[in-house]
């Protein structure tokens, strides 16, 4: 069952009722056991699959707990060892198998698919196993409410990754969601639908055929298609975690933000802390930070070091192959150019009066710049391809300025109906996105007269309605 | 809690109100603008009372002239349908009008592609069938079934009517700034036929152009899948033994493409579709083959599979006088 | 040395590694109310205070150090332990 579909919207209608009517104390093993549900309509054997991680992720971090000292650490390894054996199988178990020469043309081979969410629901186990171990937390005794954690379904498909300390108290307390919940999360359910149907899959379409064949365009066209691309990522991506924030709120559970205006970042740094941020901070806090305590000492050579590993495996987490390899890569060479130089190119500019406007807007300009060209390799299916899109965008074709063919293929995939509403569309995208980061505008927003809010809300429907791309295009982050 | 329900309610509501509107009036704009409503009237009248049906798609209907052919015979084609809508339309007619000896379907080599049985829009048989027939026709599974419904009594909540309802908006704004009427892209003239509002010649076209078209055409509907699908023999045999059970004769027509399609068409192979009719010849009075109907005239054909008005003048004269010797 | 001499220092370093006068240490700070105070300079404050004080701190203990708070708890524990307060 996929979000933006209605058996979904109606499920979660009739899921929200009935938990509300039941008893607190039922209202933890409802939301496993619905969960649970969810994935089945996936798979059946990778729901096994999850059922018995949970299981024996619960008692081992029950041992740990309990555990003495020198015991402790060897059971920390236990599970993460497990645990990262398991994503690694499952994620990229498929193409190791295929490239096997005896085994690889299998058919059975061929059709199996990564299980649904593993990257997500292993990183809450592991954030869950190591927080236990530092003491952070205590180990949690009831297994619905654990079973919950780990499988809870708006959460699962793509994220935003919940940490344990955050979620486990509110589904203890199991409070259901006040009537402002249940309306923020309808209109947050109702923007990420809007944003993944009208904009992210119209840019979707039109993105395909440029890729189709890259060498009929200019470096311009190509540099404007990496921004579309960008744009794309956000729109679906943030419309999926909008639509899961939403649900869950609609059951009174807050999940933590995964986005904040992630391009109007000045600074490579800046923009992962605004760009899928429970991603960003997981891997900050799981991987980096002890990297980087390990390699404290070590200077500059140690934080370089630490941040390649760190934007790799970032990469790595979006696939096994080499273009999400060396989107990490480039990622890392950026982050490290930006922070061994930021202090002094603050210094440089401070002096200079005047400029601190232009600095950010060109900064910003620049970040988004570096990033969408980075993006190439998310998007293109190979090596081969990405550079050469990359080689173009940034040799001497890019001084010719022309976008005809470019505006061709939107008047062939879009026409000029379809143009005017996803350029309208991607305007009304921002302002919410900039009103919805400040409290103030927010609480001006809200208190319009409702009149005036629900006919936005309708013409947000009726657009979806009509506009909307209805052949199901799953989401991006889905893959993962 | 009761505060919200209220004020969702009220909402649910609103959305409601607002859906019954944009579908009163898509059915003023387009439903009832539809062509195929108006030719359905125009079979319903009484004067109506032919002895041979003609039944089809696209190339009967833009192929033939009213004006040329006499009362006995009625042109009841109508875009894009399918064995399986003329196997409903055959029984609906027949109930109508107990005065038709024979019936006319074409044998063309798309007829029984995948192309056509993907084409699960029963929106227009509504009006002429009952929803048992068309679930038994178009075989639908319960769950499709109701969607067929909903579609056919709530147009909006099909995608494709959506596509069209902003489409005729649209012209309608246009119109309505302007001051100019536009024009729509088909449209039924006081003789009864369908007729496209621009008139072009595959003369006009470049060798470049016509190759183009032509390919885009095959593409669609040659190419798109298998050939030959079960669904279709299903309905075409369906279709067959219901005209044999009411003593009806049966006339395979193929018609009149141009040089290009035919070029592109034999690439794809074909064999299965010989093979298919030519099982089913005995349940045929007659087969006629207009493939290279005047092939050379290529001022006959407005694009690559359809003739133009000055083609459908010439073609119907022939085509009326064969059917009467066949029918002698 | 006791808790508030052990914060004082740590006060010293802070306004050092993050290069503001202006800091003040309270117990319920986080890295959210200071600056400069980011993943990638965390390292750097932890490397001066162990510079400073003398001792080597574990991964574990770094990470369970949520406030400032936390920190100075964790500071003078570790500091007891390596035995160079009593």
């Amino acid at each position: 069952m996929s979000f933006q579909s209605v058996p979904f919207l109606v499920s979660l209608a009739i899921s929200v009722a009935l938990y509300s009517l039941l008893p607190q104390r039922w209202r933890s093993v409802f939301l496993a056991c619905l969960s649970f549900a969810f994935y089945l309509t996936w798979s059946l054997p990778y729901t096994l699959l999850l059922l018995l991680v949970t299981v024996y992720i619960f008692y081992l971090v029950q041992k740990l707990d309990e555990a003495e000292e020198t015991r402790k650490y060897r059971i920390l390894w236990q599970g993460v060892v497990l645990l990262v054996v398991l994503l690694v199988a499952g994620k990229y178990g498929r193409e190791v198998l295929m490239s096997l020469p005896a085994i690889g043309l299998s058919s059975s081979i061929v059709n199996l698919v990564a299980p649904l969410g593993i990257s997500y629901y292993v990183f809450k186990l592991l954030s869950y196993l190591m927080d236990v171990y530092a003491g952070k937390l205590s180990a949690e005794h009831n297994f619905a409410a654990f079973a919950a954690y780990v499988s809870f379904f708006p959460q699962i498909l793509a994220g935003p990754i919940q940490r344990a300390v955050d979620f486990l108290p509110q589904i203890r307390a199991a409070r259901q969601a006040q009537p402002y919940q249940l309306s923020s999360g309808l209109r947050l359910i109702l923007f990420g639908l809007f944003k993944k149907l009208v904009i992210a899959d119209a840019l979707s379409a039109l993105v395909a055929q440029i890729y189709k064949y890259p060498k009929g365009y200019t470096g311009f066209e190509l540099l404007i298609t990496s921004y579309l691309f960008a744009i794309q990522l956000y729109a679906d991506f943030s419309g999926i975690t909008d639509i899961a924030i939403g649900s869950a709120r609609l059951f009174g559970i807050s999940s933590p933000k995964n986005f904040e205006n992630p391009f109007y970042a000045p600074t490579i740094q800046e923009f992962w802390r605004r760009w899928h941020i429970t991603l960003t901070s997981w891997v900050r806090d799981y991987v980096f930070l002890p990297i980087r305590m390990k390699f404290r000492y070590w200077g500059w050579v140690g934080l370089t070091l630490s941040i390649f590993i760190n934007m790799i495996l970032i990469g790595l987490w979006h696939g096994a192959t080499s273009p999400f390899l060396w989107f990490g890569i480039v990622q890392g060479a950026y982050m490290v150019v930006s922070v061994f130089t930021l202090k002094k190119r603050d210094a440089i500019f401070a002096r200079i009066p005047g400029i601190p406007v232009f600095r950010l807007i060109w900064q910003s300009a620049l970040t988004f710049t570096l990033v969408s060209l980075s993006l190439i390799f998310f998007r293109a299916e190979n090596l081969r391809m990405a550079a050469s899109i990359l080689s173009s965008i940034l040799s001497r074709s890019f001084f010719h300025l022309g976008i005809g063919r470019l505006l061709e293929t939107i008047n062939l995939v879009w026409g000029d109906t379809r143009f005017v509403v996803v350029v309208l569309a991607l305007v009304y995208m921002e302002i919410i996105h900039l009103v919805q980061g400040n409290l103030k505008w927010r609480a001006y927003i809200l208190s319009c007269p409702t009149a005036l809010r629900w006919l936005v809300y309708y013409a947000m429907i009726l657009i979806l309605f009509f506009f909307g791309d209805q052949s199901a295009k799953p989401f991006i982050y889905f893959q993962f | 809690m009761r505060e919200f329900l209220k004020t969702a309610f009220l909402f649910a509501t609103g959305l409601a109100v607002i859906f019954g509107l944009l579908s009163a009036v898509y059915a003023t704009r387009v439903s009832e603008r539809d062509n195929f409503y108006d030719l359905l009237k125009r079979f319903e009248n009484q004067d109506v009372r032919p002895s041979v049906l003609i039944l089809g798609d696209s190339r009967p209907i833009f192929g033939l002239r009213r004006k040329f052919m006499d009362n006995a015979i009625y042109n009841f084609s109508f875009p894009s349908e399918t064995y399986r809508e003329m196997l409903l339309k055959a029984e609906y007619a027949l109930r109508q009008k107990p005065s038709i000896r024979y019936l006319i379907i074409p044998i063309d080599y798309h007829m029984l592609s995948s192309f056509y049985a993907a084409d699960k829009d029963a929106t227009h048989l509504f009006a002429l069938a009952s929803s048992a027939d068309i679930r038994s026709v178009y075989e639908f599974s319960p769950g499709a079934l109701a969607l067929a419904v909903l579609h056919g009594y709530i147009p909006l909540t099909d995608p494709e009517a959506r596509v069209t309802f902003i489409t005729v908006i649209k012209k309608d704004v246009y119109s309505l700034l302007s001051g100019r009427v536009e024009k729509r892209t088909t449209f039924v003239t006081a003789d009864g036929d369908l007729v496209p509002t621009d008139e072009t010649s595959w003369s006009e076209f470049s060798a470049a152009a016509k190759e183009a078209r032509a390919d885009r055409r095959i593409h669609d509907h040659l190419r798109s899948g298998p050939v030959v699908t079960d669904a279709m023999l299903r309905a075409l045999d369906h279709l067959l033994s219901f005209a044999a059970e009411k003593g009806v004769g049966v006339i395979g027509v193929r018609f009149p493409v141009t040089t290009e399609y035919e070029n592109r068409m034999r690439e794809v192979g074909l064999d299965g579709v010989d093979a298919a009719f030519a099982e089913r010849k005995n349940k045929f009075v007659s087969e006629l083959d207009y493939l290279r109907w005047s092939r050379e005239r290529e001022d006959f054909f407005q694009d690559a599979d359809h003739l133009n008005s000055k083609g459908a003048e010439a073609f119907t004269k022939q085509f009326v006088a064969d059917i009467r010797n066949v029918i002698k | 040395m006791d808790r508030e001499a052990i914060k004082e220092k740590l006060q010293t370093i802070f306004r050092v590694v993050f290069d503001d006068n202006t800091i003040e240490l309270s117990d319920a700070m986080t890295a959210e109310d200071v600056e400069e105070w980011d993943s990638l300079n965390h390292i750097n404050l932890i490397v001066a205070v162990e510079k400073e004080f003398g001792i080597r701190f574990t991964t574990r203990e770094v990470y369970a150090a949520n406030t400032v708070g936390e920190f100075v708890d964790m500071l003078e524990a570790c500091l007891r332990r390596q035995g160079k307060i009593t």
